[in-house]
């Protein structure tokens, strides 16, 4: 019992991490259109910020995090005004192979600036608190990681939800020629995609950097996992992605965790899931076909 | 290591974008490079070899201490006249800790630069790849640091002056033995080296052995420690191929609170367990051992060590750049010895018939395998501050 726990908890903690991340991805594909294979890099981004002020500079916390959420922030909106802007009308593989190549660019850049060693937020092992008296071991930043992305993810349902610039984005993301004739500017709603998603990320980027460690291809091993969560939710689809990451999260704890796989293979589960997906159901199993941003 | 690759090229593509700049960098380089070797200045034209060291990455903790102490070498073998009145020279390549840029870096070395020794690899995954590129082309591979068993049958042209693994992962079966343990969990990274130091623990280990894989690209091994922490395992081997992994190994550890008795490869006990150091309240007064290659605390080594540090700053992995320091002098020496320093089918029988070399970690010669005699790892065992050798 202890181990089925035990098995779930890191499922869990792990699921909420991708979730970030595939939210971010779900978005930009429901209003841009097009798969944004950068986003994982900026969960590097926003981990090697967070590094660098809160352990370089001594800055504590929150400052740090503020730091971290507006340099990250400035990247995302970069990337999203000089990159795709111009693209946006353009066939959907354009814009794909244009964020491969970000992709590589960024990696490299990190590379140029922190080297290709493993970096680490916090020296040493966080304190762990014993839950379920006794049954379960969790770190404190585990625990605040699980509880800022479920607030987030409240967040942005009921942004999308109640609030007019995410009932503007849902337009424009359902159909665009028409959203335009009532004034919604498809420029402002991808600033906003993207603004939101790099946001995200950058908070899975502190999680992840205070959970493991930082290195430059950190983003890559993150963005996998969310885009086989995204596959298996239903791409563009807001509770796809959700359930999706955390199906990844748990399969892979449980699987590795009860020898039904050889730990070996740890980092294949996600390829496999995405592979039997588009095999099997490539819509996902919150979709009909790839569509519109759902909430 | 798809995008490792991937980076260079970005790299690349990113010194491409800003070709204004870089264009003619490069072709200055280029032209700076071959006057010099068109001057009319310098009479005598280097003795060049190559070397192929993990220079960036995880593995660079090594690759630079090795060469940063290969080099002090290289100056002292130049001040004593260099290879036959000629300078020594040594052209560094990346090997990156892995076989596919250290077999590239062996393939340039061997076919465009026609080196006859090769100084390298470090890791033991570049040596093994470089070695059938060395051994077809009859050059020499001569490695300062690849533990690997599987090093000793990499070839004839093969030689290493750093001790085997095969004699590591014995030490600490045979200490798990006398402990009696009969069921031990290990964790395992995916590399030659790593993998080596297993197969050998299980070898000679009696009990039974659950060993969980990861790959270099994984860290978060938080579900395979749970696995781990419920199998009734009566003590731990950790196995990673860096220090960085060994860390982070320990911190995940912590983290689920597993306190079973640790055995670890060379990385838990090296330089008093430096690299657990945060970790010494957790690691308590449970039974904590691991094997490392010491070397020896000679007048020679202190002095090496104190100008090694004048040169470049304070020293990482005393024992490993003291071993480095060893090899190089034991090249040039046969290089030295031999009248054609390019006949390289004449340095390899001039290394195995070479009498013991007392460098500054120890005695050294070549068995006839070209593994080094004499040097060994020592168990070493944690007695709640420090690592000490085993009676």
């Amino acid at each position: 019992m202890d181990l089925l726990l035990q098995l779930l908890w890191n499922g869990i903690v792990t699921g909420s991490l991708i979730a970030l991340v595939a939210l971010g991805l779900t978005l930009i594909y429901g209003v841009g259109g097009f798969l944004q294979f950068a986003h994982g890099e900026l969960v590097a981004v926003g981990a090697y910020s967070f590094m660098v002020s809160h352990k370089y500079w001594g800055w504590p916390v929150v400052p740090a995090l503020l730091l971290t959420l507006g340099v990250t922030l400035l990247v995302g909106l970069l990337i999203e005004r000089v990159f795709f802007r111009p693209l946006r009308d353009r066939d959907a593989l354009i814009p794909l192979v244009v964020s491969i190549g970000l992709s590589i660019g960024i990696q490299a850049l990190i590379l140029i600036g922190f080297g290709a060693g493993i970096l680490t937020i916090s020296d040493g092992a966080a304190p762990n608190m014993a839950l379920l008296s006794g049954h379960l071991l969790a770190t404190p930043v585990q625990i605040i990681a699980l509880v800022t992305s479920l607030l987030l993810m409240l967040g942005l349902q009921s942004f999308l939800t109640y609030t007019r610039p995410g009932k503007m984005l849902r337009a424009v993301s359902s159909n665009r020629s028409l959203a335009s004739m009532f004034g919604l500017s498809a420029d402002s709603a991808m600033r906003w995609i993207f603004g939101i998603g790099t946001v995200l990320a950058a908070v899975a980027g502190v999680f992840l950097g205070y959970e493991q460690n930082l290195e430059p291809t950190m983003g890559v091993q993150i963005g996998i996992m969310a885009f086989a969560a995204l596959i298996l939710g239903a791409v563009g689809s807001v509770p796809g992605a959700i359930v999706g990451a955390y199906i990844i999260g748990i399969l892979q704890s449980l699987l590795v965790g009860y020898g039904v796989i050889p730990s070996g293979f740890t980092a294949a589960i996600p390829f496999v899931v995405l592979i039997l997906m588009l095999l099997v159901k490539p819509a996902g199993l919150f979709g009909t076909r790839f569509t519109a941003i759902r909430h | 290591m798809k995008y490792t690759a991937f980076s260079a090229f970005a790299v690349l593509l990113l010194a491409g974008c800003g070709s204004q700049v870089t264009a003619p960098t490069g072709t200055s380089t280029t032209a700076s490079t071959t006057p010099t070797a068109e001057a009319p200045a310098p009479t005598v034209e280097p003795f060049v070899i190559g070397g192929v060291l993990p220079l960036t990455g995880d593995g660079a903790i090594y690759g630079t201490a090795v060469q940063q102490a290969a080099m002090l070498a290289v100056e002292d073998i130049n001040a004593a006249g260099g290879i036959h009145d000629r300078p020594l020279e040594v052209r560094w390549e990346d090997g990156k800790c892995n076989p596919k840029d250290a077999s590239a870096a062996a393939q340039k070395l061997v076919n465009i630069d026609k080196v006859p020794v090769i100084f390298g690899g470090g890791c033991s995954g570049e040596t093994l790849a470089a070695a059938p590129i060395t051994e077809k082309a009859q050059v020499i591979l001569f490695s300062p640091m690849s533990s690997s068993p599987d090093v000793t049958e990499a070839g004839d042209f093969v030689f290493r002056n750093f001790p085997s693994d095969s004699i590591q992962g014995k030490i600490m079966a045979e200490y798990a033995n006398e402990k009696g343990y009969q069921k031990v969990a290990m964790l395992t990274e995916q590399t030659d080296y790593a993998v080596a130091v297993a197969r050998v623990f299980q070898e000679y280990f009696a009990g039974e052995v659950m060993e969980e894989t990861f790959l270099s690209t994984e860290s978060d091994f938080k579900t395979r420690i749970t696995k781990i922490k419920n199998a009734d395992a009566d003590a731990l081997f950790l196995n990673p191929q860096t220090p960085a992994k060994m860390e982070l190994l320990m911190k995940q550890l912590q983290e689920q609170q597993v306190m079973l008795p640790i055995l670890g490869n060379e990385f838990i006990a090296t330089d008093n367990g430096k690299y657990v150091l945060a970790f010494r309240d957790f690691l308590g007064d449970r039974d904590v051992a691991g094997a490392a290659f010491l070397g020896v605390d000679t007048p020679a080594f202190q002095d090496f060590v104190t100008r090694y540090e004048a040169q470049y700053g304070p020293i990482e992995i005393a024992n490993y750049a003291g071993v480095a320091y060893d090899g190089m002098h034991i090249l040039g020496n046969i290089l030295n010895h031999i009248p054609n320093p390019s006949d390289t089918a004449a340095i390899r029988d001039s290394l195995y018939a070479m009498p013991v070399y007392a460098g500054i970690s120890g005695d050294m010669a070549f068995d006839e395998n070209g593994d080094v005699t004499n040097l060994a790892h020592t168990l070493l065992v944690f007695n709640g501050t420090d690592f000490v050798p085993a009676e």
